[in-house]
Protein backbone atom coordinates (compact mmCIF):
# COMPACT_ATOMS: atom_id res chain seq x y z
CA UNK A 1 0.00 0.00 0.00
CA UNK A 2 3.12 2.18 0.88
CA UNK A 3 4.28 1.81 -2.56
CA UNK A 4 0.29 2.62 -3.85
CA UNK A 5 0.57 6.37 -1.85
CA UNK A 6 3.91 7.30 -2.58
CA UNK A 7 3.52 6.31 -6.49
CA UNK A 8 0.11 8.39 -6.68
CA UNK A 9 1.93 11.44 -4.93
CA UNK A 10 0.01 11.08 -1.86
CA UNK A 11 2.75 11.93 0.26
CA UNK A 12 3.95 14.54 -1.40
CA UNK A 13 2.64 18.31 -0.40
CA UNK A 14 0.39 18.31 -3.06
CA UNK A 15 -2.35 20.65 -2.39
CA UNK A 16 -4.77 19.41 -5.24
CA UNK A 17 -5.20 16.20 -6.11
CA UNK A 18 -7.99 14.87 -8.99
CA UNK A 19 -9.05 11.14 -9.60
CA UNK A 20 -10.20 10.73 -12.52
CA UNK A 21 -12.61 7.46 -13.30
CA UNK A 22 -13.41 6.57 -16.60
CA UNK A 23 -16.31 4.63 -17.42
CA UNK A 24 -16.74 0.82 -15.54
CA UNK A 25 -13.92 1.82 -13.35
CA UNK A 26 -13.85 2.44 -9.38
CA UNK A 27 -11.31 4.43 -7.56
CA UNK A 28 -12.05 4.64 -4.34
CA UNK A 29 -9.71 2.31 -3.25
CA UNK A 30 -6.91 5.41 -4.18
CA UNK A 31 -9.69 7.26 -1.39
CA UNK A 32 -9.45 4.29 1.28
CA UNK A 33 -5.43 4.40 0.88
CA UNK A 34 -5.49 8.25 1.10
CA UNK A 35 -7.59 8.13 4.25
CA UNK A 36 -5.27 5.47 5.64
CA UNK A 37 -2.24 7.29 4.67
CA UNK A 38 -3.41 11.04 6.34
CA UNK A 39 -4.77 9.30 9.41
CA UNK A 40 -1.08 8.42 10.23
CA UNK A 41 0.17 11.89 9.91
CA UNK A 42 0.64 13.76 13.56
CA UNK A 43 -2.15 16.12 14.05
CA UNK A 44 -4.27 15.54 11.13
CA UNK A 45 -7.70 15.61 9.90
CA UNK A 46 -10.31 14.68 6.72
CA UNK A 47 -13.26 15.96 5.58
CA UNK A 48 -15.03 12.86 3.83
CA UNK A 49 -17.93 13.99 1.45
CA UNK A 50 -19.35 10.18 0.36
CA UNK A 51 -21.33 10.75 -2.52
CA UNK A 52 -20.59 7.86 -4.33
CA UNK A 53 -19.63 5.18 -1.11
CA UNK A 54 -21.08 4.72 2.20
CA UNK A 55 -18.85 5.68 5.07
CA UNK A 56 -19.48 2.07 5.86
CA UNK A 57 -17.59 0.95 2.87
CA UNK A 58 -14.61 3.18 3.95
CA UNK A 59 -14.52 1.91 7.46
CA UNK A 60 -14.90 -1.66 6.55
CA UNK A 61 -12.19 -1.18 3.92
CA UNK A 62 -10.15 0.73 6.36
CA UNK A 63 -10.01 -2.18 8.74
CA UNK A 64 -8.85 -4.84 5.86
CA UNK A 65 -5.88 -1.90 4.95
CA UNK A 66 -4.91 -1.34 8.97
CA UNK A 67 -6.56 1.25 10.35
CA UNK A 68 -9.62 2.27 12.19
CA UNK A 69 -12.12 4.86 11.16
CA UNK A 70 -14.74 4.09 13.84
CA UNK A 71 -11.81 5.37 16.50
CA UNK A 72 -10.70 8.71 14.23
CA UNK A 73 -14.35 9.56 14.20
CA UNK A 74 -14.79 9.12 17.87
CA UNK A 75 -11.42 11.19 18.02
CA UNK A 76 -13.18 14.22 15.99
CA UNK A 77 -10.57 14.24 13.67
CA UNK A 78 -12.74 12.41 10.73
CA UNK A 79 -15.76 13.79 9.68
CA UNK A 80 -18.27 12.66 7.26
CA UNK A 81 -20.85 14.70 4.79
CA UNK A 82 -23.14 12.15 3.82
CA UNK A 83 -25.58 13.95 1.05
CA UNK A 84 -25.58 10.21 -0.20
CA UNK A 85 -27.77 8.91 3.06
CA UNK A 86 -30.30 11.95 3.35
CA UNK A 87 -30.71 12.69 -0.33
CA UNK A 88 -34.41 11.52 -0.29
CA UNK A 89 -35.16 14.38 1.68
CA UNK A 90 -36.27 17.59 0.01
CA UNK A 91 -33.89 20.35 2.12
CA UNK A 92 -30.97 17.62 1.05
CA UNK A 93 -31.65 18.40 -2.48
CA UNK A 94 -31.86 22.06 -2.47
CA UNK A 95 -29.04 22.12 0.02
CA UNK A 96 -27.01 19.91 -2.93
CA UNK A 97 -28.40 22.65 -5.51
CA UNK A 98 -27.55 25.91 -3.99
CA UNK A 99 -23.78 24.26 -2.90
CA UNK A 100 -24.95 24.66 0.74
CA UNK A 101 -22.54 21.95 1.79
CA UNK A 102 -19.87 23.44 0.11
CA UNK A 103 -20.58 26.43 2.62
CA UNK A 104 -20.60 23.22 5.50
CA UNK A 105 -17.20 22.01 4.36
CA UNK A 106 -15.66 25.45 4.70
CA UNK A 107 -17.25 25.70 8.15
CA UNK A 108 -15.56 22.50 9.28
CA UNK A 109 -12.61 23.74 7.74
CA UNK A 110 -12.27 26.69 9.92
CA UNK A 111 -12.74 24.79 12.82
CA UNK A 112 -10.38 22.60 12.27
CA UNK A 113 -7.91 25.27 11.70
CA UNK A 114 -8.85 27.28 15.22
CA UNK A 115 -7.96 24.07 17.15
CA UNK A 116 -4.56 23.55 15.66
CA UNK A 117 -4.66 21.10 13.01
CA UNK A 118 -2.20 21.31 11.22
CA UNK A 119 -2.84 18.77 7.76
CA UNK A 120 -6.31 18.98 6.83
CA UNK A 121 -7.74 17.45 3.81
CA UNK A 122 -10.82 17.23 1.88
CA UNK A 123 -12.16 14.10 0.39
CA UNK A 124 -15.07 14.63 -2.00
CA UNK A 125 -15.71 11.07 -3.31
CA UNK A 126 -17.28 11.83 -6.65
CA UNK A 127 -18.45 15.07 -7.91
CA UNK A 128 -20.28 13.69 -10.71
CA UNK A 129 -23.12 13.12 -8.42
CA UNK A 130 -24.74 16.74 -8.09
CA UNK A 131 -24.48 16.49 -11.40
CA UNK A 132 -27.28 13.94 -11.01
CA UNK A 133 -29.41 16.51 -8.89
CA UNK A 134 -29.25 19.67 -11.19
CA UNK A 135 -26.31 21.09 -10.58
CA UNK A 136 -24.36 22.16 -13.92
CA UNK A 137 -20.68 21.97 -14.78
CA UNK A 138 -20.52 25.57 -14.75
CA UNK A 139 -21.46 25.63 -10.83
CA UNK A 140 -19.23 22.39 -10.05
CA UNK A 141 -16.33 23.84 -11.79
CA UNK A 142 -17.14 27.47 -9.60
CA UNK A 143 -16.89 25.19 -6.58
CA UNK A 144 -13.47 23.57 -7.81
CA UNK A 145 -12.28 27.03 -8.00
CA UNK A 146 -13.14 28.31 -4.63
CA UNK A 147 -11.68 25.10 -3.62
CA UNK A 148 -8.28 25.69 -4.78
CA UNK A 149 -8.61 28.69 -3.33
CA UNK A 150 -9.03 27.65 -0.18
CA UNK A 151 -5.84 25.89 -0.54
CA UNK A 152 -3.94 28.98 -0.71
CA UNK A 153 -5.86 30.60 2.02
CA UNK A 154 -5.05 27.74 4.35
CA UNK A 155 -1.67 26.37 4.57
CA UNK A 156 -2.00 22.76 5.80
CA UNK A 157 -5.15 22.44 3.89
CA UNK A 158 -5.33 20.27 0.35
CA UNK A 159 -8.06 19.32 -1.23
CA UNK A 160 -8.76 15.72 -3.07
CA UNK A 161 -12.07 15.66 -5.47
CA UNK A 162 -12.49 12.43 -7.30
CA UNK A 163 -14.66 12.79 -10.40
CA UNK A 164 -16.79 9.31 -12.22
CA UNK A 165 -17.09 9.54 -15.50
CA UNK A 166 -14.57 11.38 -16.99
CA UNK A 167 -15.44 10.04 -20.15
CA UNK A 168 -18.97 11.36 -20.34
CA UNK A 169 -18.02 14.56 -18.04
CA UNK A 170 -14.98 15.52 -20.27
CA UNK A 171 -15.55 19.16 -20.37
CA UNK A 172 -15.71 19.15 -16.11
CA UNK A 173 -12.79 16.74 -16.14
CA UNK A 174 -10.44 18.94 -18.24
CA UNK A 175 -11.53 22.23 -16.48
CA UNK A 176 -11.18 20.62 -12.64
CA UNK A 177 -7.71 19.03 -14.04
CA UNK A 178 -6.28 22.59 -14.91
CA UNK A 179 -6.68 23.30 -11.02
CA UNK A 180 -4.76 20.70 -9.89
CA UNK A 181 -1.10 19.54 -9.19
CA UNK A 182 -1.15 16.33 -9.52
CA UNK A 183 -4.17 14.12 -11.39
CA UNK A 184 -4.52 10.39 -10.83
CA UNK A 185 -6.91 8.61 -14.12
CA UNK A 186 -8.15 5.02 -13.13
CA UNK A 187 -9.05 3.41 -16.63
CA UNK A 188 -9.98 -0.03 -17.67
CA UNK A 189 -8.14 -2.38 -19.77
CA UNK A 190 -8.74 -2.02 -23.39
CA UNK A 191 -8.23 -5.82 -23.78
CA UNK A 192 -10.86 -6.97 -20.99
CA UNK A 193 -10.80 -8.95 -18.12
CA UNK A 194 -8.03 -10.47 -16.54
CA UNK A 195 -7.05 -12.14 -13.18
CA UNK A 196 -3.33 -10.23 -12.87
CA UNK A 197 -4.75 -6.86 -13.55
CA UNK A 198 -7.74 -5.22 -12.90
CA UNK A 199 -6.74 -1.36 -14.48
CA UNK A 200 -4.04 0.76 -15.56
CA UNK A 201 -3.28 4.09 -13.41
CA UNK A 202 -2.03 7.30 -15.57
CA UNK A 203 -0.54 10.07 -12.78
CA UNK A 204 0.41 12.61 -13.73
CA UNK A 205 1.90 15.39 -11.82
CA UNK A 206 2.52 19.12 -12.60
CA UNK A 207 4.43 21.54 -10.93
CA UNK A 208 3.93 25.41 -11.07
CA UNK A 209 7.33 27.73 -11.28
CA UNK A 210 5.76 31.85 -11.19
CA UNK A 211 2.58 31.03 -12.71
CA UNK A 212 3.59 28.70 -15.44
CA UNK A 213 2.75 25.16 -15.48
CA UNK A 214 4.14 22.04 -16.60
CA UNK A 215 4.10 18.29 -16.12
CA UNK A 216 6.86 17.13 -13.99
CA UNK A 217 6.10 13.90 -14.47
CA UNK A 218 3.98 10.93 -16.38
CA UNK A 219 3.93 7.44 -15.58
CA UNK A 220 1.37 4.58 -16.49
CA UNK A 221 1.19 1.76 -13.82
CA UNK A 222 -0.80 -1.33 -14.05
CA UNK A 223 -2.78 -2.58 -10.43
CA UNK A 224 -3.92 -5.43 -8.80
CA UNK A 225 -6.70 -5.00 -5.59
CA UNK A 226 -5.96 -7.83 -3.58
CA UNK A 227 -8.14 -8.62 -0.73
CA UNK A 228 -5.43 -6.42 1.91
CA UNK A 229 -3.85 -4.81 -0.74
CA UNK A 230 -3.33 -2.86 -4.10
CA UNK A 231 -0.45 -4.32 -6.21
CA UNK A 232 1.07 -2.12 -8.49
CA UNK A 233 2.57 -3.38 -11.83
CA UNK A 234 4.82 -1.74 -14.03
CA UNK A 235 3.72 -2.38 -18.69
CA UNK A 236 5.42 -5.63 -19.66
CA UNK A 237 6.46 -6.36 -16.19
CA UNK A 238 3.95 -9.61 -16.95
CA UNK A 239 5.02 -11.60 -19.69
CA UNK A 240 3.85 -14.92 -21.43
CA UNK A 241 5.60 -18.04 -19.52
CA UNK A 242 5.76 -20.67 -21.12
CA UNK B 1 -1.63 -0.02 20.91
CA UNK B 2 -2.76 -1.18 17.72
CA UNK B 3 -5.59 0.30 16.02
CA UNK B 4 -6.96 -3.64 14.84
CA UNK B 5 -10.42 -4.33 16.13
CA UNK B 6 -11.46 -7.84 15.13
CA UNK B 7 -14.87 -7.61 13.20
CA UNK B 8 -17.33 -9.69 15.54
CA UNK B 9 -20.48 -11.62 14.54
CA UNK B 10 -22.71 -9.31 16.57
CA UNK B 11 -22.51 -6.41 14.09
CA UNK B 12 -24.37 -8.40 11.34
CA UNK B 13 -28.15 -8.60 12.14
CA UNK B 14 -29.39 -12.24 12.14
CA UNK B 15 -32.21 -12.87 9.75
CA UNK B 16 -33.23 -16.22 8.48
CA UNK B 17 -32.18 -16.93 5.12
CA UNK B 18 -29.43 -14.49 5.65
CA UNK B 19 -25.51 -16.02 5.53
CA UNK B 20 -22.40 -14.55 5.69
CA UNK B 21 -20.23 -14.92 2.78
CA UNK B 22 -16.23 -15.36 2.86
CA UNK B 23 -16.06 -11.52 2.37
CA UNK B 24 -17.18 -10.81 5.60
CA UNK B 25 -20.79 -9.34 4.46
CA UNK B 26 -24.27 -10.30 4.39
CA UNK B 27 -25.76 -12.07 1.31
CA UNK B 28 -29.11 -13.35 0.59
CA UNK B 29 -29.78 -16.14 -2.18
CA UNK B 30 -30.95 -15.73 -5.70
CA UNK B 31 -32.65 -18.98 -5.61
CA UNK B 32 -30.33 -20.47 -7.95
CA UNK B 33 -27.13 -22.51 -7.11
CA UNK B 34 -25.43 -21.39 -10.55
CA UNK B 35 -26.00 -18.12 -10.13
CA UNK B 36 -24.94 -17.58 -6.45
CA UNK B 37 -21.72 -19.29 -7.55
CA UNK B 38 -20.93 -16.96 -9.73
CA UNK B 39 -21.56 -14.03 -7.95
CA UNK B 40 -19.48 -15.71 -4.33
CA UNK B 41 -22.70 -16.90 -2.73
CA UNK B 42 -25.44 -14.50 -3.33
CA UNK B 43 -26.63 -11.42 -3.45
CA UNK B 44 -25.10 -8.54 -0.99
CA UNK B 45 -27.44 -7.20 1.46
CA UNK B 46 -27.50 -3.22 0.97
CA UNK B 47 -26.71 -3.76 -2.89
CA UNK B 48 -28.52 -3.23 -5.97
CA UNK B 49 -28.22 -5.53 -8.72
CA UNK B 50 -29.27 -5.30 -12.35
CA UNK B 51 -29.90 -7.94 -15.03
CA UNK B 52 -29.83 -7.10 -18.45
CA UNK B 53 -32.71 -8.88 -19.91
CA UNK B 54 -32.70 -11.11 -23.08
CA UNK B 55 -34.09 -10.23 -25.45
CA UNK B 56 -37.88 -11.31 -25.19
CA UNK B 57 -37.11 -11.41 -20.93
CA UNK B 58 -37.75 -15.40 -21.11
CA UNK B 59 -34.55 -16.59 -19.02
CA UNK B 60 -34.53 -13.03 -17.09
CA UNK B 61 -38.08 -14.19 -15.55
CA UNK B 62 -37.05 -16.95 -14.49
CA UNK B 63 -34.23 -15.54 -12.81
CA UNK B 64 -37.21 -13.20 -11.04
CA UNK B 65 -39.34 -15.82 -10.54
CA UNK B 66 -36.23 -17.66 -8.86
CA UNK B 67 -35.45 -14.38 -6.88
CA UNK B 68 -39.11 -14.15 -5.57
CA UNK B 69 -39.10 -17.74 -4.61
CA UNK B 70 -36.16 -17.46 -2.08
CA UNK B 71 -37.70 -14.35 -0.47
CA UNK B 72 -41.24 -15.77 -0.27
CA UNK B 73 -39.54 -19.61 1.48
CA UNK B 74 -37.30 -17.31 3.62
CA UNK B 75 -40.64 -15.65 4.69
CA UNK B 76 -39.32 -11.81 4.12
CA UNK B 77 -40.98 -8.79 3.44
CA UNK B 78 -41.23 -8.16 -0.57
CA UNK B 79 -41.85 -5.37 -2.89
CA UNK B 80 -42.35 -6.32 -6.65
CA UNK B 81 -42.78 -4.07 -9.32
CA UNK B 82 -43.53 -4.60 -12.62
CA UNK B 83 -45.42 -2.23 -15.54
CA UNK B 84 -45.33 -4.96 -18.52
CA UNK B 85 -46.71 -8.29 -16.38
CA UNK B 86 -48.90 -8.25 -13.73
CA UNK B 87 -46.88 -9.19 -10.54
CA UNK B 88 -49.45 -11.06 -8.58
CA UNK B 89 -49.87 -13.18 -11.94
CA UNK B 90 -46.12 -13.58 -11.47
CA UNK B 91 -45.69 -14.22 -8.03
CA UNK B 92 -48.31 -17.29 -8.24
CA UNK B 93 -45.80 -19.15 -10.49
CA UNK B 94 -42.98 -18.68 -8.90
CA UNK B 95 -41.18 -22.46 -7.94
CA UNK B 96 -41.11 -24.70 -4.80
CA UNK B 97 -38.06 -26.06 -2.86
CA UNK B 98 -36.80 -29.05 -4.00
CA UNK B 99 -36.47 -31.10 -1.31
CA UNK B 100 -34.90 -34.68 -3.60
CA UNK B 101 -31.39 -32.37 -4.75
CA UNK B 102 -29.32 -35.01 -2.56
CA UNK B 103 -30.64 -38.22 -3.69
CA UNK B 104 -30.32 -37.80 -7.47
CA UNK B 105 -26.64 -37.09 -7.05
CA UNK B 106 -26.39 -40.28 -5.18
CA UNK B 107 -28.33 -42.18 -7.95
CA UNK B 108 -25.59 -40.35 -11.11
CA UNK B 109 -22.62 -41.59 -9.03
CA UNK B 110 -23.77 -45.06 -8.75
CA UNK B 111 -25.02 -45.22 -12.44
CA UNK B 112 -21.38 -43.78 -13.48
CA UNK B 113 -19.36 -47.71 -13.82
CA UNK B 114 -17.15 -48.21 -16.15
CA UNK B 115 -16.21 -51.79 -17.78
CA UNK B 116 -14.19 -51.11 -20.52
CA UNK B 117 -12.75 -47.50 -19.61
CA UNK B 118 -12.26 -49.29 -16.31
CA UNK B 119 -8.91 -46.60 -15.81
CA UNK B 120 -10.87 -43.73 -15.62
CA UNK B 121 -13.41 -44.86 -13.21
CA UNK B 122 -11.68 -43.04 -10.22
CA UNK B 123 -11.44 -40.18 -11.90
CA UNK B 124 -13.62 -36.79 -10.98
CA UNK B 125 -16.10 -36.86 -13.33
CA UNK B 126 -15.92 -33.12 -14.89
CA UNK B 127 -18.85 -30.99 -14.20
CA UNK B 128 -18.83 -27.67 -15.99
CA UNK B 129 -21.75 -26.54 -14.11
CA UNK B 130 -20.84 -23.52 -11.62
CA UNK B 131 -22.21 -24.49 -8.31
CA UNK B 132 -20.69 -24.73 -4.37
CA UNK B 133 -20.02 -27.40 -2.33
CA UNK B 134 -22.10 -26.45 -0.30
CA UNK B 135 -25.07 -28.94 0.91
CA UNK B 136 -27.62 -26.32 2.77
CA UNK B 137 -28.47 -24.03 0.37
CA UNK B 138 -32.04 -24.34 -0.99
CA UNK B 139 -32.82 -25.31 -4.36
CA UNK B 140 -35.73 -24.77 -6.73
CA UNK B 141 -37.99 -26.56 -9.07
CA UNK B 142 -39.38 -25.12 -11.76
CA UNK B 143 -41.70 -27.66 -12.84
CA UNK B 144 -43.57 -27.30 -9.21
CA UNK B 145 -45.67 -24.05 -8.25
CA UNK B 146 -47.20 -23.46 -4.77
CA UNK B 147 -51.00 -23.55 -4.23
CA UNK B 148 -52.76 -20.25 -5.47
CA UNK B 149 -54.52 -19.47 -1.60
CA UNK B 150 -50.75 -20.01 -0.31
CA UNK B 151 -49.35 -16.92 -2.04
CA UNK B 152 -52.85 -15.24 -1.48
CA UNK B 153 -52.32 -15.25 1.65
CA UNK B 154 -49.11 -14.13 2.07
CA UNK B 155 -48.97 -10.73 3.83
CA UNK B 156 -45.54 -9.19 3.44
CA UNK B 157 -46.26 -8.35 -0.01
CA UNK B 158 -46.56 -4.96 -1.71
CA UNK B 159 -47.27 -4.98 -5.06
CA UNK B 160 -47.11 -2.39 -7.76
CA UNK B 161 -48.38 -2.68 -11.38
CA UNK B 162 -49.43 -1.11 -14.62
CA UNK B 163 -52.69 -0.62 -12.93
CA UNK B 164 -51.94 0.58 -9.82
CA UNK B 165 -50.02 3.69 -11.86
CA UNK B 166 -53.25 4.64 -13.61
CA UNK B 167 -55.04 4.91 -10.86
CA UNK B 168 -52.33 7.29 -8.94
CA UNK B 169 -51.57 9.13 -12.02
CA UNK B 170 -47.94 10.83 -10.93
CA UNK B 171 -44.43 9.94 -11.64
CA UNK B 172 -44.14 6.01 -11.86
CA UNK B 173 -40.28 6.22 -9.53
CA UNK B 174 -41.48 9.04 -7.73
CA UNK B 175 -44.38 6.74 -6.51
CA UNK B 176 -42.09 3.50 -5.71
CA UNK B 177 -39.45 5.03 -3.76
CA UNK B 178 -42.58 6.88 -1.46
CA UNK B 179 -43.99 3.25 -1.70
CA UNK B 180 -40.22 2.11 -0.37
CA UNK B 181 -40.10 4.62 1.87
CA UNK B 182 -43.48 3.70 3.87
CA UNK B 183 -42.92 0.31 3.49
CA UNK B 184 -39.55 0.30 5.51
CA UNK B 185 -41.28 2.75 8.14
CA UNK B 186 -42.97 -0.28 9.07
CA UNK B 187 -39.14 -1.80 9.96
CA UNK B 188 -39.15 -4.88 8.23
CA UNK B 189 -36.49 -6.99 9.45
CA UNK B 190 -35.49 -7.49 5.35
CA UNK B 191 -36.78 -6.12 2.47
CA UNK B 192 -36.38 -7.42 -0.61
CA UNK B 193 -37.29 -5.24 -3.60
CA UNK B 194 -37.14 -6.89 -6.96
CA UNK B 195 -38.37 -4.00 -10.15
CA UNK B 196 -39.02 -5.79 -13.25
CA UNK B 197 -38.19 -4.49 -16.94
CA UNK B 198 -37.50 -1.09 -15.72
CA UNK B 199 -36.93 1.32 -18.75
CA UNK B 200 -39.12 -0.76 -20.47
CA UNK B 201 -41.80 1.54 -22.53
CA UNK B 202 -44.40 1.61 -20.12
CA UNK B 203 -41.66 3.25 -18.29
CA UNK B 204 -41.29 6.53 -20.22
CA UNK B 205 -41.85 9.38 -18.41
CA UNK B 206 -41.00 11.55 -21.73
CA UNK B 207 -38.13 13.90 -22.68
CA UNK B 208 -36.55 13.76 -19.09
CA UNK B 209 -36.43 9.76 -19.22
CA UNK B 210 -32.97 9.40 -18.23
CA UNK B 211 -32.57 12.05 -16.04
CA UNK B 212 -35.66 10.53 -14.37
CA UNK B 213 -34.03 6.92 -14.41
CA UNK B 214 -30.63 7.87 -13.09
CA UNK B 215 -32.67 10.12 -10.14
CA UNK B 216 -34.50 7.45 -9.38
CA UNK B 217 -31.40 4.77 -8.74
CA UNK B 218 -29.64 7.32 -7.25
CA UNK B 219 -32.33 7.55 -4.35
CA UNK B 220 -32.58 3.66 -4.69
CA UNK B 221 -29.18 3.13 -3.74
CA UNK B 222 -29.63 5.68 -0.78
CA UNK B 223 -32.60 3.68 0.37
CA UNK B 224 -30.41 0.35 -0.08
CA UNK B 225 -27.35 1.41 1.38
CA UNK B 226 -28.93 2.86 4.64
CA UNK B 227 -30.90 -0.03 5.44
CA UNK B 228 -31.85 -3.84 5.53
CA UNK B 229 -32.73 -3.64 2.00
CA UNK B 230 -31.42 -5.94 -0.89
CA UNK B 231 -32.84 -4.93 -4.85
CA UNK B 232 -33.12 -7.04 -7.78
CA UNK B 233 -33.72 -5.20 -11.26
CA UNK B 234 -34.34 -6.36 -14.65
CA UNK B 235 -34.21 -4.13 -17.69
CA UNK B 236 -33.97 -4.59 -20.96
CA UNK B 237 -30.77 -3.12 -22.32
CA UNK B 238 -31.65 -3.22 -25.58
CA UNK B 239 -33.84 -0.85 -26.19
CA UNK B 240 -32.21 1.73 -23.33
CA UNK B 241 -29.44 1.91 -25.77
CA UNK B 242 -31.54 3.04 -28.14
CA UNK B 243 -32.63 5.88 -25.69
CA UNK B 244 -29.04 7.28 -24.91
CA UNK B 245 -25.96 5.03 -25.38
CA UNK B 246 -24.17 6.81 -22.60
CA UNK B 247 -27.27 5.77 -20.37
CA UNK B 248 -25.78 2.00 -19.47
CA UNK B 249 -22.76 3.87 -18.29
CA UNK B 250 -24.34 5.86 -15.74
CA UNK B 251 -26.71 3.00 -14.94
CA UNK B 252 -24.19 0.65 -14.16
CA UNK B 253 -21.85 2.92 -12.28
CA UNK B 254 -25.41 2.88 -9.83
CA UNK B 255 -25.73 -0.27 -9.26
CA UNK B 256 -23.34 -2.72 -7.70
CA UNK B 257 -23.46 -5.61 -9.59
CA UNK B 258 -24.30 -5.75 -13.46
CA UNK B 259 -24.71 -9.04 -15.52
CA UNK B 260 -25.84 -9.36 -18.60
CA UNK B 261 -28.67 -12.31 -20.28
CA UNK B 262 -28.10 -13.21 -24.25
CA UNK B 263 -30.13 -15.86 -25.59
CA UNK B 264 -29.52 -17.43 -28.72
CA UNK B 265 -32.56 -15.98 -30.41
CA UNK B 266 -30.87 -15.58 -34.05
CA UNK B 267 -30.24 -18.06 -36.06
CA UNK B 268 -26.54 -18.08 -36.45
CA UNK B 269 -26.30 -18.74 -32.83
CA UNK B 270 -28.77 -20.90 -32.72
CA UNK B 271 -26.93 -23.23 -35.26
CA UNK B 272 -23.43 -23.11 -34.46
CA UNK B 273 -21.75 -25.92 -33.19
CA UNK B 274 -20.47 -24.46 -30.12
CA UNK B 275 -23.25 -23.13 -28.93
CA UNK B 276 -25.39 -26.22 -29.20
CA UNK B 277 -25.75 -27.39 -25.74
CA UNK B 278 -26.23 -23.44 -24.69
CA UNK B 279 -29.34 -21.60 -24.56
CA UNK B 280 -27.62 -18.36 -24.14
CA UNK B 281 -24.30 -16.08 -22.43
CA UNK B 282 -23.84 -14.64 -19.84
CA UNK B 283 -22.00 -11.45 -19.08
CA UNK B 284 -20.08 -10.00 -16.50
CA UNK B 285 -20.12 -6.42 -16.37
CA UNK B 286 -19.77 -5.49 -12.41
CA UNK B 287 -19.67 -7.71 -9.28
CA UNK B 288 -20.87 -6.93 -5.80
CA UNK B 289 -17.65 -4.91 -3.79
CA UNK B 290 -19.71 -3.34 -1.12
CA UNK B 291 -17.27 -4.49 1.89
CA UNK B 292 -13.73 -4.82 0.03
CA UNK B 293 -11.63 -3.13 -1.65
CA UNK B 294 -12.06 -6.05 -4.51
CA UNK B 295 -14.90 -7.56 -6.15
CA UNK B 296 -15.35 -11.19 -5.82
CA UNK B 297 -13.72 -12.91 -9.34
CA UNK B 298 -15.74 -16.02 -10.69
CA UNK B 299 -13.75 -19.17 -11.46
CA UNK B 300 -14.35 -17.93 -15.27
CA UNK B 301 -15.61 -15.38 -17.14
CA UNK B 302 -17.08 -17.41 -19.94
CA UNK B 303 -20.04 -18.33 -19.04
CA UNK B 304 -23.15 -19.49 -20.98
CA UNK B 305 -26.58 -20.70 -19.37
CA UNK B 306 -29.10 -23.52 -20.32
CA UNK B 307 -32.62 -24.34 -18.45
CA UNK B 308 -33.16 -27.60 -17.82
CA UNK B 309 -36.49 -28.97 -17.15
CA UNK B 310 -36.82 -27.76 -13.59
CA UNK B 311 -33.40 -26.09 -12.91
CA UNK B 312 -31.37 -22.69 -14.59
CA UNK B 313 -28.06 -24.21 -14.89
CA UNK B 314 -24.83 -21.98 -15.56
CA UNK B 315 -21.79 -23.68 -17.20
CA UNK B 316 -18.67 -22.89 -18.33
CA UNK B 317 -18.08 -22.00 -21.68
CA UNK B 318 -16.39 -25.16 -23.85
CA UNK B 319 -16.04 -25.93 -26.99
CA UNK B 320 -17.39 -29.60 -27.61
CA UNK B 321 -15.18 -32.54 -28.35
CA UNK B 322 -14.83 -33.58 -31.56
CA UNK B 323 -15.19 -36.87 -31.67
CA UNK B 324 -15.06 -38.19 -35.35
CA UNK B 325 -14.14 -36.30 -38.55
CA UNK B 326 -17.37 -35.43 -40.68
CA UNK B 327 -16.64 -33.62 -43.66
CA UNK B 328 -20.59 -33.63 -44.44
CA UNK B 329 -21.11 -30.67 -41.28
CA UNK B 330 -21.54 -27.25 -42.29
CA UNK B 331 -19.50 -25.69 -39.37
CA UNK B 332 -15.96 -26.95 -38.42
CA UNK B 333 -14.06 -26.76 -35.41
CA UNK B 334 -10.55 -27.61 -36.47
CA UNK B 335 -8.02 -24.87 -37.97
CA UNK B 336 -7.82 -26.05 -41.06
CA UNK B 337 -8.89 -25.25 -44.63
CA UNK B 338 -8.02 -21.29 -44.92
CA UNK B 339 -3.99 -21.97 -44.58
CA UNK B 340 -3.80 -25.20 -46.26
CA UNK B 341 -5.19 -23.30 -49.89
CA UNK B 342 -8.76 -23.50 -49.44
CA UNK B 343 -8.28 -27.68 -49.89
CA UNK B 344 -10.84 -29.86 -47.49
CA UNK B 345 -8.04 -31.43 -45.42
CA UNK B 346 -7.03 -30.35 -41.80
CA UNK B 347 -3.49 -29.39 -41.14
CA UNK B 348 -1.43 -32.57 -39.23
CA UNK B 349 0.68 -30.68 -36.24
Amino acid sequence: MALLVSACGFTEPRKFITINESCDTDGSFLISSLIGQRLRQQSSAIILVCCHQSLKYYETCGRKLGYNLSMSISKKSFIAIEPLRDIIEATTLKSIQSDKWFDDVHEKIKDFQNNGVRHISVIIDDVSFFRTFGCSEAQLIKISIKLNDLTRQYDGLSVILKIGLTDLHQHLANNIQDLSDCSITVERMKSGDFWDVDGKLIIKKIKCDNGFYSTESERTLLYHIGDHNVKLIAPGEHGLKF
Amino acid sequence: MSSFVKIKKENNVEIAGVKTSIRNWQIVSTGSESFNFILGGGLELNSITLIGEDKYGKYSDILTKLFLADSFHHNHHIYFASLDNDPKKIMKEIPMPNEYQKDTKTEETISNDLRIAFRYQDLPKIDSVQRGSSQNSVTYDLTKKYEKDVIERYEKINYYSFNEQQQRGENVFDSIIRDLQSTLAQKPELLRVCISSIGSPLWFTGESFSSDLITFLTQLKSITRYNNVVCYLTMPLHLINLIDEQLIFKIRRLVDCNINLESFNNIEKQTNAVFKQYHGLLHIKKMHSIAALQSHKPEAFDLAFKLKSNRFLIEKLHLPPELQENDSSEISMSCSSIASGGGNKSLDF
